[in-house]
């Protein structure tokens, strides 16, 4: 019940989503031709790939649906007057909270690997080919990724009561978490900017020319993000639990 | 009268928190990069040896870049609410039952929507004028109210869009969803080749890339505005919100 709750609460959020990630897939790999000719230089199905669906166009598409993945919380259900019913379910808010970062979880993971169906089934009908592997280490990056973007903001919506105060500030938050990295005397913790590690650029593992890997994926940073990710989680569902919900 | 004027302090109430929200990020952003230009502006150089003047790291870094977008996702967050938001929460019939037909509601929030648009890109772009004068930089004042006059517009349609989305689209949240794709989606579209002869791209005229007001090679600002496209702009954002309006009339609620 407690998972079905979630569900019903973000499925058409998730079609939206879903939705719009293929579009942007299809779109790209549809009008490939007109793309690359108008862009005027010769580049590779690959760089072509990451330069406008992995560093532009889907990227800056899953970054936004993320942020709305993570709104919502138990201070909106008061003011939309359904908090009542939420809490008199036989669950703690913990539990009720851990499950709904949980499916909201699931939402981004499917926009996370939905490129890697897209890219296999569209490419063949445009007379091209994109490896699997390249398209499902760049659906682990954006996993990990996006689980720090959708941390920081369900941190947010667990924290401010105004229904779009954390859309809002979201942003500038994600904005200023990449400013630290380039702060002197901090570049060396490039490996924890979530926007570079998401689309490989400036990376030593990635190289931009080809837009392929050219090394090991960067576990430490991906798991780095996670546990910053979970952390942010953690904070939210302890902010949660100690609030007093009927004032 | 009187009813209207209700019905505007209502949404205000509404309204304000997200509008102090949205005018404290957009102004804040903007007076981050004046305050900071000293060490930015040498970032900056690096990526762009030609941006050595106070005007071009101001178009490069605020005009072009993250306080522009955080402008625009502002403008998309100003439209959600109305009356489908209303039904989920409750309160919808004691809007409905204020002395006023039920387009004046969407009408009044979208009226109330576009003067906060306005004023959070004029406060901005003025704080960061005044601001750069504080710090005895130079920077055009007629230059800044044309850039000041591109946000407005840009930021209104941006707003006609997600007004929009948020009248045809039930459920906060995923209004907010299918305003955002819709509006990368017009960015996209905008630079296809087909399209690209057509001024569609709402950022290249925030960015005065559309209408001949910047120089694109010398970043030199011709002090031109283009009245035609800002007109043909705000056709766009009427039609969008007109449409909305008389969509919303036919809501069932």
């Amino acid at each position: 019940m407690y998972w079905y709750k979630p569900w019903r609460e973000l499925r058409a959020r998730m079609v939206v989503a879903s939705m719009a990630i293929a579009a942007g897939c299809a779109l790209i790999v549809w009008k490939e031709e007109a793309f690359r000719n108008f862009r005027g230089e010769s580049m590779t199905y690959e760089r072509y790939v990451w330069k406008l669906l992995y560093d532009t166009i889907v990227r800056d598409l899953f970054v936004v649906l993320t942020i709305v993945f993570g709104c919502g919380s138990l201070h909106q259900e008061r003011a939309q007057g359904t908090l009542g019913f939420t809490l008199a379910l036989p669950v703690s808010r913990t539990r009720a909270t851990l499950t709904r970062a949980c499916v909201g979880y699931g939402g981004v993971l499917a926009m996370a690997f939905l490129p890697v169906a897209m890219l296999a089934l569209c490419s063949p009908m445009v007379g091209q080919h994109y490896a699997v592997a390249t398209a499902l280490q760049f659906s682990l990056l954006y996993s990990a990724a996006g689980a720090t973007i959708y941390g920081i903001t369900f941190l947010l919506a667990h924290s401010l009561a105004g229904e779009y105060t954390a859309a809002l500030l979201a942003v500038p938050a994600l904005f200023a978490y990449e400013a630290v990295f380039s702060l002197p005397g901090l570049q060396r913790l490039r490996s924890l900017d979530i926007v570079a590690t998401m689309t490989g650029e400036g990376m030593p593992w990635f190289d931009e020319r080809s837009g392929l890997f050219v090394g090991p994926l960067p576990w430490g940073s991906l798991v780095l993000l996670a546990a910053l990710a979970g952390a942010c989680v953690g904070l939210a569902v302890r902010s949660v639990a100690k609030v007093d919900l009927n004032s | 009268m009187t009813a209207l004027l209700m019905l505007c302090y209502k949404l205000w109430i509404e309204n304000r928190t997200r509008f102090y929200v949205v005018l404290a990020i957009t102004s804040c952003s903007c007076l981050l990069y004046v305050v900071f230009e000293g060490q930015l502006h040498h970032e900056l150089l690096k990526r762009r040896p030609g941006a050595v003047t106070y005007s071009q790291f101001v178009y490069w870094r605020i005009y072009s870049a993250i306080p522009r977008v955080l402008f625009q996702v502002s403008c998309i967050v100003l439209a959600l609410g109305g009356v489908q938001r209303e039904r989920r929460h409750g309160t919808i019939g004691f809007s409905l039952a204020l002395p006023v037909p039920r387009s004046w509601h969407e009408l009044t929030r979208a009226g109330l929507g576009l003067v906060e648009v306005a004023l959070a890109s004029f406060t901005a772009l003025g704080l960061t004028w005044i601001v750069s004068l504080l710090r005895g930089a130079d920077l055009d004042a007629g230059t800044m109210l044309i850039v000041a006059c591109l946000w407005a517009v840009g930021g209104m349609a941006t707003f006609a869009m997600a007004f929009f989305c948020s009248t045809i689209v039930p459920g906060d949240y995923t209004a907010l969803a299918v305003a955002q794709a819709a509006y990368l989606f017009e960015l996209t579209a905008a630079r296809l080749p087909s399209l690209r002869a057509y001024p569609l791209h709402v950022t290249d005229l925030m960015n005065g890339k559309i209408g001949g007001v910047i120089d694109t090679q010398t970043l030199v600002w011709t002090g031109h505005l283009p009245v035609g496209v800002l007109l043909a702009y705000a056709a766009t954002t009427a039609i969008l919100i007109g449409s909305a309006t008389l969509i919303s009339r036919r809501v069932n609620v």
